[in-house]
């Protein structure tokens, strides 16, 4: 549906017009109706929460009601001012009292659907009371004579209308008032769609998976940072008071409050159940945060148009006090030093939790090892030493049977070197009680191919970077000797500043590919400690494996 | 001739003991950890002492360490060294005081048990008795610019089996030649590694195995 906007004729002939004109009026109604609801709501509830815990059951009704009323503001909206705003969906199951109240109080929508219905009254009212006002007068104006007609005269506000030609002077401008209601009409609708689809508009359906939980310490921080701004501020008003009124009445008291609601529902809610990280969760969180705001000095307004109306206005200052830890936050959001503090720790968590990974995993290696050292290890070489003595002892036995205890025992034996093999390549013990150089001099003894060792046997690094440094030589080692054909090796492990280098080079024929299997699942355990591995095989000029490993100190 | 082994695990330490026994062997003491060594060397005065390298409470090298405390403390005690494992960095430490008497071997070796019992008697009597693994790594660690390189192939097998401690008659036997033939490589060997002489018994073995434990 298009409206001219170039006839006010056509305008004044919109239903439209109308339906907008209702929805502006309707605030004169709902805005207050909503105030009470909400004041009532939360001083009861909060009140007798405090007190004996009965104002939980009323802090629900109170949730079931905004979203009631919310329901029922959209429907009005969508009607009357074609806003288009999606219903919201409820909850799929209903969850316990205190779940359900714990889930609206941290839900940002419903702190928007608050403000929303606190906008009907403190936007709304006023607004509906100028366009009506103003139509009224237009009214007036044009209708002037024919209430000069029926009494003495009349008062319009703006003017006294005594005789004839006076009332009927007033009867253009009237016209001309009405004429430009529509317009005014039209502004006032456009303001309440907008901000009836901003702060109704749910959110979209739940995301598939929850947010990550902000990290502890960051939950502290910010907690920290509040009270701080919160200690600030009061401070400053305490001081203020000392300096001007000392001694009279405590008038900081009232701003005090404004600051203490929202951070005690920081303190007591928000910091044990975040409403999530990333900046969605950051911008839901200062939306919590206003509306808390809002809501309080709502009810600070209530208080004072209850006991001093028409006096001197001091909510302003509860609400200057509310404002400023609202605008500290969104400044902080807006400049999004929250980005930059998650990045930072998501960062600090995955080095550590990497770190305790790579650890674990060593540890779980050296216990499989010793398992094995311990069980089917020592049983095959006691098996070994039965299956040799028995042999002895069957010298005079036939012949077949001397064969097959030959044969287990030879058996016995090889699953004894195997096992020791595998073993020794889970986790070799010498490199925990020896460190690399002396585990590169057995890897170094058993090559068939000459090998040169230039390290220092006493030098120490932690224990996953000299196993990482040991299967670097161990697989460069078996890659010179079964493909590159080489015919000598040379291993030098050094240390430099906080790194240990091991290199490994041979004579071989090179080309090896640095993403084969074997390169680059060691590429993959260098990296998992932050190491870096260089592999220079040019073909025909022998293959060089470096591995630069940080120790950490 | 009476032994004391150390041992953890009960499995292998009753084996052992078993084998001795039935060898004639005096078992008088077969303890769990190196400190129960120590002390049951100083209290026994055993022969020769039969140690797992991996002992509690680390299960690293806590054996080595107390073979090598034992010796220090009762200066003649002959260690046999048992281990999952050989490094040649345990052999060059057991052999670092120079003295005979010394032995290290797989735990397979047991599965051979009249090897075995020849190498615990051969060492009990101030011999030695290398596995011929550690033998061989060893000598790889020589490398190219060693004399060792200068053998030949008969005369590394020769050093070899030298270096696991075994007699020239045993020697000779194992490559099917005279013990001329075994004692002209012999001298052949102690020349170009630059030893002296040949005096025969232990002390010979005793060099080679200096000479290829030390740098």
């Amino acid at each position: 549906m298009t409206i001219s906007r170039a006839n006010p004729l056509a305008r004044l002939g919109e239903g439209a017009t109308y339906r907008q004109l209702a929805h502006v009026a309707s605030a004169l109604v709902l805005g207050p109706a909503w105030l009470v609801l909400l004041v009532v709501g939360w001083s009861v509830g909060v009140s007798l929460t405090v007190v004996l815990l009965l104002g939980l059951p009323i802090l629900a009704g109170l949730a079931e009601a905004v979203r009631f009323c919310a329901q029922a503001e959209r429907s009005l909206a969508n009607a009357l001012l074609d806003a288009g705003i999606p219903r919201r969906q409820p909850p799929e199951r209903r969850p316990s009292l205190l779940r359900g109240l714990r889930a609206w109080i941290t839900d940002a929508a419903s702190w928007r659907e608050q403000a929303y219905l606190m906008a009907r009254f403190a936007g709304g009212v006023p607004l509906a009371s100028l366009v009506l006002g103003v139509i009224w007068a237009g009214l007036a104006a044009l209708t002037a004579p024919a209430y000069y007609m029926v009494g003495d005269g009349i008062e319009l506000g703006i003017g006294r209308a005594d005789t004839l030609p006076e009332a009927l002077a007033l009867m253009p401008a009237g016209a001309l008032v009405l004429l430009l209601c529509p317009w005014l009409v039209y502004l006032a609708a456009s303001a309440s769609r907008a901000t009836a689809r901003v702060l109704l508009t749910p959110p979209p359906g739940q995301p598939a998976h929850r947010p990550a939980p902000m990290p502890r310490d960051l939950r502290r921080r910010a907690l920290a940072i509040h009270a701080g701004v919160v200690a600030g501020i009061g401070g400053v008003l305490v001081a203020i008071w000392a300096l001007i009124t000392p001694g009279g009445y405590f008038w900081p008291a009232w701003p005090m409050i404004s600051l203490a609601v929202p951070f005690a529902v920081h303190a007591l809610v928000l910091a044990r159940h975040p409403i999530g990280t990333g900046a969605r969760g950051r911008l839901r969180a200062l939306q919590v945060h206003a509306g808390i705001a809002v809501i309080v000095n709502a009810f600070l307004v209530a208080v004072w148009a209850l006991s001093t109306p028409g006096r001197y206005f001091w909510v302003i200052w509860t609400i200057l006090a509310a404002s400023l830890p609202v605008a500290a936050h969104a400044i902080w959001v807006a400049a999004g030093r929250g980005d930059r503090e998650e990045m930072a720790a998501r960062i600090d968590t995955l080095t550590a939790t990497r770190a305790g990974a790579v650890d674990a995993q060593a540890a779980e290696l050296r216990r499989i090892e010793r398992d094995l050292h311990d069980g089917a290890q020592a049983r095959l070489v006691a098996l070994a030493m039965d299956l040799g003595m028995a042999r002895e002892r069957l010298s005079d036995a036939p012949p077949e049977t001397r064969a097959l205890v030959d044969d287990a025992h030879e058996h016995a034996k090889k699953a004894i070197t195997e096992l020791r093999d595998l073993a020794r390549g889970i986790h070799p013990v010498v490199l925990t009680d020896r460190g690399l150089a002396a585990a590169i001099g057995t890897l170094a003894g058993d090559s068939s191919v000459p090998v040169e060792i230039d390290a220092d046997p006493g030098a120490r690094a932690p224990a996953a970077v000299e196993a990482a440094g040991y299967f670097v030589v161990a697989e460069a080692l078996t890659n010179a000797v079964k493909h590159s054909g080489a015919t000598s090796v040379r291993i030098a492990v050094s240390r430099r500043g906080p790194w240990l280098l091991v290199r490994v080079a041979d004579d071989g024929a090179g080309g090896a590919d640095p993403e084969g299997s074997g390169l680059a699942g060691l590429r993959h355990r260098v990296e998992a400690l932050d190491g870096v591995m260089t592999v220079t095989s040019p073909p025909g000029a022998g293959t060089v494996i470096q591995v630069e490993l940080p120790c950490g100190s | 001739m009476r032994v004391v082994i150390a041992e953890d695990l009960a499995l292998l330490r009753d084996g052992i003991t078993r084998l001795l026994r039935d060898n004639g062997m005096e078992v008088v003491a077969a303890v769990e950890d190196g400190d129960a060594l120590v002390d049951a060397v100083e209290r026994e005065r055993p022969d020769i002492a039969v140690v797992d390298v991996r002992l509690p409470p680390g299960f690293t090298d806590e054996g080595l360490r107390a073979a090598i405390e034992a010796r220090r403390r009762v200066p003649g005690t002959a260690v046999l060294v048992v281990s999952q494992y050989v490094e040649q960095v345990y052999a060059v430490e057991l052999l670092a005081d120079g003295q005979g008497g010394v032995g290290y071997l797989l735990k397979d070796r047991i599965a051979d048990p009249a090897e075995f019992v020849d190498a615990v008697r051969r060492v009990a009597a101030g011999g030695s008795a290398m596995d011929p693994e550690v033998v061989g790594q060893l000598l790889a660690r020589r490398g190219r610019a060693s004399p060792v390189a200068d053998l030949t192939p008969r005369e590394r097998e020769v050093l070899s089996l030298m270096a696991e401690g075994r007699s020239n008659a045993a020697i000779a036997a194992h490559l099917v030649v005279s013990d001329g033939a075994v004692e002209k490589h012999i001298s052949n060997i102690f020349g170009k590694l630059g030893l002296g002489s040949a005096d025969g018994g232990h002390r010979r073995v005793l060099a080679v195995l200096a000479y290829l434990g030390s740098g």
